[in-house]
């Protein structure tokens, strides 16, 4: 497009084409119509809101029923404590009944001279496959500690879900002592840790995965997952 | 070099069951010059008050694990060339770099047997 050379420049736009308002009075009526469109747009806004508050309240009571219904005072104050006191009496007993063995392979071991070389060395190999597989003992051990360590975890998270539906002791939470008045005696923390700590269980530290300074220590390995001797070996360069 | 079955062994383990196992099983290889201690503490207060030719230490003690004492063998002048064999339920790779990186002369995992016990103290002793 082009223009003529002596025509202005920018050209004119045409003024656009307004309605034309004939009474002033129309200006209210329309203010009106606004405020009202403005009002129920709100209220609609405000319903759907409302409507999901609801909801959410309704969700948090039904949550908090579930959480009641499990009960888990139960669990911190029964349960976890019962569970502790199982396993320390399978330590126990574990120990006990190794005691037992060794006293019988001291004995066998003591008759080895008596026995001709041919028995004696037949009766030493069996021997010596007891006190190997006695080692068991050293790590059911630590298992059962491991265990401890998650039962604990279980209870100080337990007591946070507590706290935070304002049914529990915040101790509690932080795996330390605290029994509402005419409750059944809690396990404190410090009890459990004795039970722990106890002739016949091995000393447990705390948390899921403990330290040796910068060296995480995990404990037994599952058998499916635990290296063997030779992978050992070859870490430190070869069988030796 | 014959190996000396009198040569004085140190065992660390705060499980009486383990100390009685590793004993019983190194007495049927012959050692019977055995002293215990019951964690890294203990075990260098003995290695200080007497000359040890081996150390054999599990891991997992307190207030002293095996591998804090098994730096502080390595950091003692008096102690440093002894050779020191971890036994322990520790396998992780990271667990065997530190214990090597420490200066371990050898590193059994458990369980173990009989024989895993031997050729590991045949490596740092001699063949027997």
């Amino acid at each position: 497009m082009s223009f003529p050379q002596d025509a202005p420049f920018p050209p004119p736009v045409a003024a656009p084409q307004l309605p034309e308002l004939t009474r002033l009075a129309e200006i209210p009526a329309l203010f009106h119509e606004m405020l009202e469109s403005i009002q129920r747009y709100s209220a609609q806004a405000s319903q759907v809101i409302r409507g999901e508050l609801e909801a959410l309240s309704r969700f948090i009571a039904e949550a908090n029923a579930e959480i009641t219904a499990v009960r888990p005072n139960e669990i911190c104050d029964l349960h976890l404590p019962g569970a502790a006191d199982e396993l320390d009496a399978v330590v126990g007993h574990t120990e006990q009944a190794t005691n037992t063995i060794f006293a019988a392979v001291e004995a066998i071991e003591a008759a080895l001279p008596e026995m001709p070389p041919e028995t004696a060395a037949r009766v030493t190999a069996a021997v010596t496959r007891i006190y190997e597989a006695c080692s068991f003992q050293d790590i059911t051990g630590q298992r059962i500690t491991k265990v401890m360590r998650a039962l604990r975890e279980v209870q100080r998270r337990v007591g946070s879900l507590l706290v935070g539906f304002g049914d529990g002791q915040p101790a509690l939470a932080a795996g330390g002592q605290g029994a509402p008045a005419g409750a059944p005696p809690l396990t404190s923390q410090a009890d459990v840790d004795a039970l722990l700590v106890g002739a016949a269980a091995r000393p447990a530290g705390g948390g899921a995965c403990r330290r040796d300074g910068e060296v995480a220590l995990h404990g037994p390995q599952l058998p499916r997952h635990a290296p063997g001797q030779a992978d050992i070996d070859a870490l430190l360069g070869g069988p030796a | 070099m014959s190996v000396d079955f009198k040569m004085p062994i140190l065992i660390v383990d705060d499980y009486k069951t383990m100390l009685r196992i590793i004993r019983s099983l190194l007495k049927q290889l012959g050692f019977d010059n055995v002293d215990e201690a019951t964690d890294g503490q203990d075990a260098l207060a003995k290695l200080r008050s007497k000359k040890y030719d081996l150390v054999i230490s599990d891991w997992n003690m307190e207030p002293m694990s095996g591998l804090q004492l098994l730096r502080e063998v390595r950091a003692d002048g008096r102690t440093a060339g002894v050779p020191f064999i971890m036994v322990t339920a520790e396998s992780k790779t990271e667990n065997v770099i530190a214990a090597k990186e420490a200066g371990v002369s050898n590193y059994i995992v458990k369980p173990f047997n009989a024989a895993t016990l031997k050729q590991k103290l045949a490596s740092v002793v001699g063949a027997f």
